[in-house]
């Protein structure tokens, strides 16, 4: 009893402690916003800061729910407050009695209904909404992440910083940054920084230099001062980035926030950080090393790589900027220009490349570790679910935008974000193969792991440009690590000494190093070492992440080198940004002509690029949040270019600078399906219907094949080119949702002759309203194999299954598994039979596209002899079925 | 129950009731013989005082003539749903506040002219129940419709201000709607076929008015996009695609009356706490001070039943559209709480929502129903009632 209530007293106290801190945040933002000048980027950081602290906050207090047995905190009303809500609204939630803990169980249209009953505009509680995401999130990481840090979240948690990116003050400053408020915390959403800063330039080389430059530039203007961290033996006080929990006044933020903005920047590209060490001279030298090296390394590289590789180059030039401008955080020893290869940053840089997924941040009391990115003692800080990544909530801002997520994260990911049934699959296979081909790779170069990471990475994203990487890997290695070392982990404990250590990491029997830490990344077990180790935590975190993005790089590679279909993902992924500089087309080159259309997700030109080409313009809906569009975009890019078939249209390229988002196919000729039977009103002859339907499963087992899910098979997707038929926009859905469906409203927009393709299972998932919308149908090969049957129906009597019946009409029949009379249908019974598998209720009863080839192979091919006459026993369903 | 039945839309279009359809494209004269309209005003049950608006209506109208894009000055946006936007405009050379519905299609001038076509016969439908009709035209890729302007707007919107409508006034819009139909009935034998409260419109002079039936089976088959929403007001007979008639129009319009009796979607159906919570214990005063104050009544608001009922509770979310529809077709259908409204409501609700068309009231048995008989002789000022709802300050009429 004493006990639990000494554990009670404690948590009280705590939370009363946390209390008192979030009063002070949030008076603190308040004076920001109301007393600073908001267009100041500075204030804006720092309002983005302190929001992110206060989730943070809020967070800790909330999981501490449990032990206080009491729902007073935190206190809801200066939650809505904090975010912004309206006074009104406000008094109207705490009279309905809802606490934060209500707010954060409902739905995010929940949420919206609620404030519109305030006549709150929809800004609030999009505010509202994207808050209490973070604060979920949060808190989420907190409860399963054990202990450490984070990075993005600072990055993630506050929510005014969405408009302000939007609004652009941002956007200018550095790609990262840009980036940076619209990365939500979400997996799911995509964030693929590094596409974006490559893609600006579409030649190899350009990226590079760029970031170069301003390495140069810092280098020259702030190197010299900077010295190791001074602040982390002394945990709280010193460590300006730490929030101390206290600090009241508006002073003081500045000051704390002041070199987040530079670092941040800096890290981006930028030179900025650099000031940091300026500011408190001596003290950073973690830093300081981190970023020059990083910079060099990439330098380094790109020598190596220019020189060396000239065939890879493209891959090469892609992949290495992004690395280098990245790699915030290789410290910058001021003597050794290309050589540190310092870990941490480099491997976050390197995640960036590779993925765009945000850290997971979690505020956790971090007993014993110092921060990943300042190096300093932190006591409370974020942690990284994924990858352990651990530093100062203040830091976190700083902490490279992508988590070196662990391959079966990743994997997760992409499965959220195409949606694909075949995921299992990819990750198995690219997981084995990754580690085998990891430690290979790794071997000969040897090294810290941070090390590896960019390397192995460029050289996977060329595929097969083995010289840059190895020669990047050497040229660091033997410049940055001075010393052999012992084994990361011993690297980790010496945290102090950080730059030393950390070469003497690099020197260090690689394989080895690689091996643990793979296993720690595969067994999640790694956490858990990282946690216990105190001082060490944090490197070892970062090693960890490391890891696991070797482990990606490993499957890339392997993937790439097999061409295995199913891997593509990983590919994506990883090299993605390579592979998608090669589709890169600039937007100047392309002459567009006359609109020919608009699909779902835009309009569809005529256009000349080498020859006539179909443009397919994106709509970029302005309340998206444009990097999630932009990453999703870029995943179905990457995904079209392997797709490499006669009845498939082809692809050539794509736009992939916002906002001239675009797709461009060779150019159908001839007319659509759609075209020939609704239009034109064609009747076509039963060995025409077999050889169009055959080439249709054709190119759509092929589809399946490559493990790509077509999403929208229709006739207006069909075209007939002499006898060739050709399809066309496949896998673009996930494209389309992002374009249109985020409007808000009550309604699901059908378009006409939609609704008949869709198979019962994802009738039965249509929402009304934008949040749930079409985002989450349920699209798998079984139901284009349902959308195949319908056309086949279209095909056999020229109409689609359910004319003019209200659209609510058909969801509810073919939900509830009533199908479309079969009986004028003119045919043998062998027809309908495909159609009848193919409209199977279940979707396991559903064939195989080379089932249904045999099944349509086998058909007769000459007109039928039978007189159409006899309806009944034709008609087969001509009752309504009830499979449900 | 054959899914095969092929039941056009426009089966029960009046196909020959078109007058002068000369099709000119995109543009349409105002059927200038005011005296026969007027004849048949007078066929019309209607009461004096609306007979004075009709013919006023009329008479205005003649100052039209015939419309175009450039006469009509946009004044405001009234609403959007269903694949068009309403705008309020003002028509220049008449002076007349019309709201113009436009429609974006993309049709061949054939089609487009059928629909124009199609439209006119709305300048038959002259009743006090019916929102009037200024005239049809194309341009720009668009269907105009322009109609009498409602300064009260659609029941939806009211519905949301008022948190609740009070039962004196449902009985107003019963009548009203109920007139409404039989008029469409049997003086165009046309349905209706989508009553709703967005489709229900009313003004500050108390008048009660239904819009967008389905005079152009043309024009629905045409709108390139349908939209299906959190709430559908189809009957059960439609949903399962089998027979349905203008019973079909009864079912939607006894839902849009516990809609609006209770103040959200009754699908699927509210808690009982939570309807308990919403009605105090004196209801029917408060219903009736309600219906003479405007005062907001206590509502779940129309998209609260995505609202957790209870706090904390992971609360209803809301349903796919297609459960939404099942339970429509297959579970029972809504009610008017017990005691919170007058028996004779209750009743007549319930056979409107009659799930089986032959077993649902007709619409002369509801028209000689207590309900409507007792809130045809009732003195409710809806057009007070509109002003203090939706804070209409000065009567324009």
């Amino acid at each position: 009893m004493t006990d639990a209530e000494n554990e009670y007293q404690r948590a009280l106290n705590e939370i009363r402690t946390v209390q008192s801190v979030i009063d002070n945040n949030v008076q603190a933002l308040e004076g920001l916003r109301t007393q600073c000048a908001t267009t100041e980027e500075v204030t804006q950081k720092a309002i983005r800061d302190t929001e992110s602290k206060l989730i943070k906050l809020f967070s800790r207090v909330i999981l501490m729910r449990d032990k206080l047995k009491s729902d007073d905190y935190p206190k809801t009303n200066q939650w809505l407050a904090v975010v912004g809500v309206s006074d009104e609204a406000i008094k109207g939630i705490m009279q309905r009695n809802i606490t934060i803990y209500n707010l954060m169980d409902m739905s995010e249209d929940g949420i919206m209904n609620l404030l519109q009953r305030y006549d709150c505009p929809d800004e609030e509680s999009k505010r509202l909404n994207l808050a209490l995401r973070n604060l979920k999130i949060w808190t989420e990481r907190q409860k399963s992440g054990g202990n450490n840090t984070t990075n993005d979240s600072d990055i993630e948690l506050h929510w005014s910083s969405y408009k302000s990116a939007a609004s652009s003050p941002y956007s200018d400053h550095s790609p990262k940054y840009g980036s940076r408020p619209s990365t939500s915390s979400l997996p799911s959403e995509a964030h693929t920084l590094p596409p974006q800063q490559m893609p600006v330039s579409p030649q190899s080389t350009p990226s590079s230099p760029v970031p170069r430059s301003h390495y140069q530039q810092d280098r020259f203007r702030f190197t010299p001062p900077p010295t190791p961290p001074i602040i982390r033996q002394k945990p709280g006080n010193k460590c300006p980035n730490t929030p101390p929990p206290q600090k009241t006044s508006r002073m003081q933020l500045f000051i704390e926030n002041q070199p987040l903005t530079r670092s941040k920047s800096q890290e981006s590209n930028l030179a900025n950080r650099i000031i940091d060490p300026m500011v408190r001279p001596n003290k950073n030298k973690p830093e300081m090393l981190n970023l020059s090296g990083s910079h060099e390394i990439l330098y380094a590289r790109r020598l190596s790589a220019e020189s060396e590789a000239g065939g890879s180059s493209r891959g090469h030039s892609g992949h290495s900027s992004p690395m280098i401008t990245s790699p915030v955080h290789s410290p910058p020893y001021q003597g050794h220009g290309g050589d540190n290869t310092l870990t941490v940053p480099g491997i976050k840089g390197h995640g960036q490349m590779m993925h765009k997924i945000n850290h997971r941040f979690s505020s956790k009391i971090i007993i014993g570790s110092n921060c990943d990115i300042c190096h300093k003692y932190v006591v409370f800080g974020k942690v990284c679910k994924y990858c352990r990544f651990k530093c100062h909530k203040d830091c976190a801002s700083r902490a490279a935008p992508a988590c070196c997520l662990p391959s079966e994260y990743v994997d997760t990911f992409l499965a959220v974000m195409e949606g694909s049934p075949n995921t299992a699959r990819r990750t198995t296979t690219p997981n084995q193969s990754l580690q085998n081909s990891q430690s290979e790779l790794m071997r000969p170069v040897m090294s810290v792991p941070m090390m590896h990471r960019p390397d192995s990475s460029s050289a996977s994203s060329c595929n097969s440009s083995t010289p840059s990487s190895p020669a990047l890997m050497m040229s660091s290695t033997s410049v940055a690590s001075p010393s052999p070392g012992p084994s990361p982990k011993m690297q980790n404990s010496h945290l102090f000494q950080f730059p030393d250590i950390h070469v003497a990491e690099c020197s260090t029997d690689t394989t080895q190093t690689d091996q643990v830490l793979s296993n720690d990344v595969d067994h999640e077990s790694h956490s858990d070492v990282v946690s216990t180790i105190t001082s060490n935590g944090s490197d070892k975190t970062l090693v960890g992440s490391n890891n696991s993005e070797q482990t990606l790089l490993g499957r890339v590679d392997s993937v790439d080198s097999q061409d295995d279909p199913l891997g593509h993902s990983f590919k994506r992924v990883n090299s993605l940004s390579v592979a998608l500089k090669e589709w890169d087309i600039p937007y100047e080159q392309l002459q567009i002509g006359d609109p020919i259309g608009t699909g779902r997700f835009g309009a569809v030109y005529k256009g000349q690029w080498h020859g006539d080409v179909a443009i397919k313009m994106l709509h970029m809906d302005p309340d998206t949040d444009n990097q999630a569009q932009l990453a999703a975009f870029k995943l179905e890019v990457a995904m079209l270019r392997k797709t490499r078939h006669e009845n498939l249209v082809l692809f050539m390229g794509a736009c992939m600078k916002p906002p001239h988002l675009a797709i461009v196919t060779s150019l159908c000729k001839g007319h659509s399906l759609y075209t020939y039977i609704h239009v034109r009103k064609e009747k076509f002859l039963m060995n025409k219907i077999i050889i169009i339907a055959q080439q249709v499963a054709q190119g759509m087992g092929y589809l399946h094949a490559k493990g790509i899910v077509h999403k929208d098979l229709k006739t207006k997707n069909i075209f007939i080119d002499k006898d060739k038929v050709v399809i066309s926009d496949f896998g673009l859905f996930n494209v389309t949702k992002l374009c249109h469906f985020n409007r808000r409203t009550d309604e699901l927009q059908i378009p006409p002759g939609w609704l008949c393709y869709l198979s019962p299972e994802i009738i039965r998932s249509l929402q009304a309203g934008s949040t749930y919308g079409k985002s989450d149908l349920p699209f798998t090969e079984k139901s284009d194999v349902y959308a195949f049957g319908t056309v086949w129906y279209e095909l056999l009597t020229g109409e689609w299954p359910f004319k003019n019946f209200p659209p609510e009409c058909i969801i509810w029949k073919v939900g509830r598994g009533v199908k479309q009379s079969l009986g004028n249908i003119v045919g043998s019974r062998d027809v309908k039979d495909v159609l009848i598998m193919c409209w199977s209720f279940h979707t396991e009863d559903r064939p195989k596209f080379s089932q249904i080839l045999k099944a349509i192979y086998r058909l007769p091919k000459k007109p039928f002899q039978r007189s159409p006459s006899h309806p009944i026993s034709l008609s087969r369903s001509a009752d309504p079925l009830y499979t449900a | 129950m054959n899914p095969m039945k092929k039941n056009k839309l426009n089966l029960t279009l009046p196909s020959g009731v078109v007058p002068g359809a000369d099709g000119h494209e995109g543009s349409e004269k105002p059927n200038p013989n005011i005296e026969s309209l007027t004849k048949k005003l007078k066929e019309l049950d209607i009461d004096d005082q609306q007979r004075e608006r009709l013919e006023q209506f009329l008479t205005q109208k003649q100052k039209v003539g015939e419309l175009t894009a450039d006469d009509c000055e946009k004044m405001g946006e009234l609403g959007a749903g269903n694949g068009g936007v309403v705008l309020k405009v003002l028509h220049k050379p008449s002076s007349l506040v019309m709201a113009r519905k436009l429609i974006h299609l993309e049709i061949k001038p054939a089609v487009r002219n059928q629909i124009i076509r199609e439209l006119k016969v709305l300048h038959e439908c002259n009743s006090p129940y019916i929102v009037g009709f200024y005239g049809a035209f194309y341009s720009d890729g668009e269907i105009s419709i322009c109609m009498e302007y409602m300064d009260g707007g659609s029941l939806d919107l009211i519905l949301k201000k008022a948190g609740r409508i009070p039962e004196p006034i449902l009985g107003k819009i019963t009548v009203a709607v109920l007139k409404g139909l039989i008029y469409l009935r049997e003086k165009h034998s046309i349905m209706h076929r989508d009553v709703k409260p967005s489709n229900i419109l009313v003004n500050s002079r108390g008048e009660i008015k239904i819009c967008d039936f389905g005079v152009s089976g043309q024009l629905i088959d045409s709108m390139a996009n349908s939209f299906v929403g959190t709430r559908s007001y189809m009957s059960p007979e439609r949903l399962q695609g089998t027979h349905y008639s203008v019973q079909s129009d009864i079912w939607s319009m006894g839902l849009s009356l516990v809609e609006m009796a209770i103040g959200r979607y009754p699908i699927p159906p509210p808690d009982p706490k939570d309807l308990a919570s919403i009605f105090g214990e004196s209801v029917i005063e408060e219903h009736l001070e309600a219906s003479k104050t405007g005062k907001t009544l206590k509502g779940t608001n129309r998209n609260s039943f995505n609202f957790p009922s209870p706090p904390g509770s992971d609360g209803p979310r809301p349903m796919a559209i297609f459960e939404l529809l099942d339970y429509i077709v297959n579970e029972p259908p809504p009610t008017l709480p017990k005691g919170k409204f007058s028996t004779e409501f209750i009743d007549f609700v319930d056979k409107c929502l009659k799930k089986n068309p032959q077993e649902r009231a007709d619409l002369h048995s509801l028209m000689s129903h207590v309900f409507v008989k007792e809130s045809e002789n009732e003195d409710v000022d809806i057009g007070n009632w509109v002003r203090k709802v939706m804070n209409i300050k000065d009567d324009k009429y």
